[in-house]
């Protein structure tokens, strides 16, 4: 698969249940994605196969994953949603 | 061309709760059922309903009764709820809860083990009496907890799923019978298939993204209204969308009652806190159709704010002090600083009324038939095509939903829909078959789409078209700003048949699905339109300047809407069939 495939793939994927989903996790693809590391791109990718309940808990309310390895992903998303200028 | 061709006996378009639901009632019966999905099942904007279920399953009190939940319903829809639809949802509720029960769904219980139920607004006891408690739950994820359990036991009835597939048009049979089945596009490859089936059934839930404030996630575009429109159906109470007076201005986010509750107040541009104009007592603790028009009012007249170009007022926390909000509202705090960028200690929130549910849609009976209106005025069943959930008008919320209702809609109405598919199925129900001019018929708008030469963008229209429908369909409504909106929908519409999809790939092309969702995004709002022109009356959800009041002499009815504009109107059933209807009285609460 093609970059642009791949890009277009996740942002399908990106569309989700609820419109608070939609907006943090659209709009860190699109702003922040093709900057991270391999390792962090992967972090996102495991990431948007959570279910949205939990997405909603972790990027909404604030409440820590019970798998560690997916806190700084979410910890970066959280950081871009809230202090974009 | 040879296009790949799947045969079932029915398919399901959408995987929220109503679709699964009824893929269920099908599966578990042995049939042959496709369920489409545009994204991933448990993607379904289901997952958003997180209150509770609401049915009279007598926990909370012994006493309740299920006529008492149909009480409340019709009130809710301000009479204009079909009491044939009212009685069989209220009355079928208790034993599907207790069916998703017994599949695995996670209620929160009570001390002695049964089934919690809290109080919701709307809600009384002995027809209008106290407040009842009624809404099941499981925690706050009630919505994410039946999609799984359905999806569960999908998997385990082998439904077959077509994930992240999009369904494009309904396929006309050569005889003109009824629906033959339906053409889908995959999204991952752009590959194009013919599904036959002997019933489909829509359950593609709301459209909400036709106003330009909506809670309603990205994929809410209408596109079981869009089909069925083009395939010639009409819609029913397409005027009836629910509003809440504060979303994030520009993001749709709701922030809740509770804000103004604790101190919080509107201001317009000027700084004025102009709810003590319209509603001098209650003032911003006004209920929600009071706050909703009275902000829509000062938009109208000027007094808004520009928020990353959408128009809005403020609500203003900032004099509570950073203790009282961080104590109170910490989580409305996250929300302004996400969504708005804003931080409520320093500055106002941009907030703008905002649309929730679509009341209307494909009009059916109690079995999910979905029904037409004949040149005579007559009801006509449609052939081998179902409709349930939001994206039906069965019609259960009338003018008005009321909270927890939606959810005990789509599994009541897609649990209905799946037995009598099966009962037809039985009884020998046709697999209609379709000519090769009718399957190109239904890719005529993929076909349109692809060989675009040149031409506005998808952005430019939609947005144009959200822009209208908030302003002049909102919940501000006047004779004289709608007939200028039909006029700029009109224009709109003539132009999306000219615009251009600059992606021609194929793999995840997910522009060209957001152009075909447009195609129905446009129909939707143009309905929506024209029955909001025609119903002259407040009633419910339609609050109208030039009608103020509830008409039942003139306006108790249906109103029906055809894409070529033309209406009709069908009568509220006023006749359950086991207890007396429930006459028109003034909605007071």
């Amino acid at each position: 698969m093609s970059q642009s495939a791949q890009q277009a793939r996740l942002q399908w994927h990106c569309r989700r249940g609820m419109l608070e989903l939609d907006i943090i996790l659209g709009t860190f693809l699109k702003e922040q994605f093709t900057q991270l590391s391999g390792n962090d791109q992967n972090a996102f990718e495991q990431l948007l196969n959570c279910q949205d309940q939990d997405l909603f808990n972790w990027l909404v309310h604030k409440q820590i994953p019970t798998d560690p390895s997916l806190l700084p992903i979410i910890t970066q998303i959280i950081t871009h949603a809230t202090t974009k200028s | 061309m040879a296009m790949p061709t799947y045969t079932f006996d029915a398919i399901i378009v959408g995987a929220g709760g109503a679709g699964m639901r009824a893929a269920l009632q099908l599966a578990n019966t042995g049939s042959k059922v496709a369920l489409i999905s545009k994204v991933f099942p448990t993607r379904s904007h289901t997952v958003s309903a997180q209150g509770g279920i609401t049915c009279a399953l007598g926990n909370a009190d012994p006493e309740d009764d299920w006529r008492w939940h149909m009480y409340d319903t019709v009130k809710g829809s301000d009479y204009l709820g079909d009491q044939d639809s009212i009685e069989y949802m209220c009355k079928t509720g208790p034993e599907v809860v207790y069916e998703l029960e017994h599949m695995g769904l996670p209620f929160s219980r009570m001390d002695n083990g049964k089934i919690y139920q809290r109080p919701f607004g709307g809600q009384s006891k002995n027809f209008g009496g106290e407040q009842a408690a009624r809404t099941c739950a499981a925690a706050d994820r009630t919505g994410h907890a039946l999609l799984h359990t359905l999806y569960q036991q999908n998997l385990k009835a082998k439904t077959h799923f077509f994930n992240e597939w999009y369904a494009v048009d309904l396929v006309k049979d050569r005889q003109g019978k009824g629906v033959a089945g339906i053409i889908a596009i995959s999204i991952e490859t752009g590959e194009m298939v013919f599904i036959k089936s002997r019933a489909t059934i829509f359950a593609t839930g709301g459209a909400g993204r036709i106003f330009e404030s909506t809670t309603n996630a990205l994929i809410n575009t209408g596109d079981g209204v869009g089909m069925a429109l083009r395939y010639g159906l009409p819609m029913q109470d397409m005027e009836m969308w629910q509003f809440h007076p504060t979303g994030i201005a520009a993001a749709g986010v709701l922030v809740t009652e509770g804000c103004r509750g604790e101190g919080g107040y509107l201001i317009n541009k000027n700084g004025e806190r102009f709810m003590e104009r319209y509603a001098p007592h209650a003032k911003d603790l006004a209920s929600r159709d009071v706050v909703s028009r009275s902000i829509a009012l000062e938009l109208r007249e000027g007094r808004g704010f520009d928020f990353l170009g959408v128009q809005c007022v403020k609500l203003k926390l900032d004099h509570l002090g950073a203790d009282v909000i961080n104590l109170r509202l910490p989580g409305i705090r996250e929300l302004a600083m996400t969504f708005a960028h804003v931080d409520p200690i320093t500055s106002p929130i941009p907030v703008v009324p905002t649309c929730h549910y679509m009341m209307g849609g494909i009009p059916t009976n109690v079995h999910g038939q979905a029904i037409t209106v004949d040149a005579n005025g007559n009801d006509r069943i449609v052939e081998g095509l179902y409709a349930v959930g939001e994206c039906a008008c069965v019609s259960v919320h009338g003018a008005n939903r009321l909270g927890g209702n939606s959810l005990l809609d789509l599994v009541v109405f897609g649990r209905a829909a799946g037995i009598h598919v099966q009962q037809s199925l039985e009884e020998g129900l046709e697999l209609l078959s379709a000519s090769d001019s009718d399957v190109q018929a239904a890719m005529t708008r993929v076909d349109r789409w692809n060989a675009s030469p040149k031409g506005e963008s998808v952005f430019d229209i939609r947005t144009a078209l959200q822009k209208t429908m908030q302003n002049d369909f909102g919940v501000f409504r006047t004779e004289k700003f709608m007939r200028e909106g039909l006029q700029k929908l009109t224009d709109l519409r003539e132009r999306l048949k000219h615009a251009y999809l600059s992606d021609k790939s194929t793999v995840f092309n997910t522009a060209r699905i957001e152009a075909l969702e447009l195609d129905n995004l446009m129909e939707v709002a143009y309905v929506s339109a024209i029955a909001a022109l025609e119903r002259k009356e407040s009633r419910g959800a339609h609050s109208r300047e030039d009608f103020p009041n509830r008409d039942d002499a003139n306006w108790l009815k249906h109103i029906i809407v055809f894409n070529d504009g033309k209406t009709a109107v069908r009568p509220v059933n006023m006749k359950p069939l086991t207890v007396d209807p429930f006459q028109p009285k003034e909605r007071v609460y």
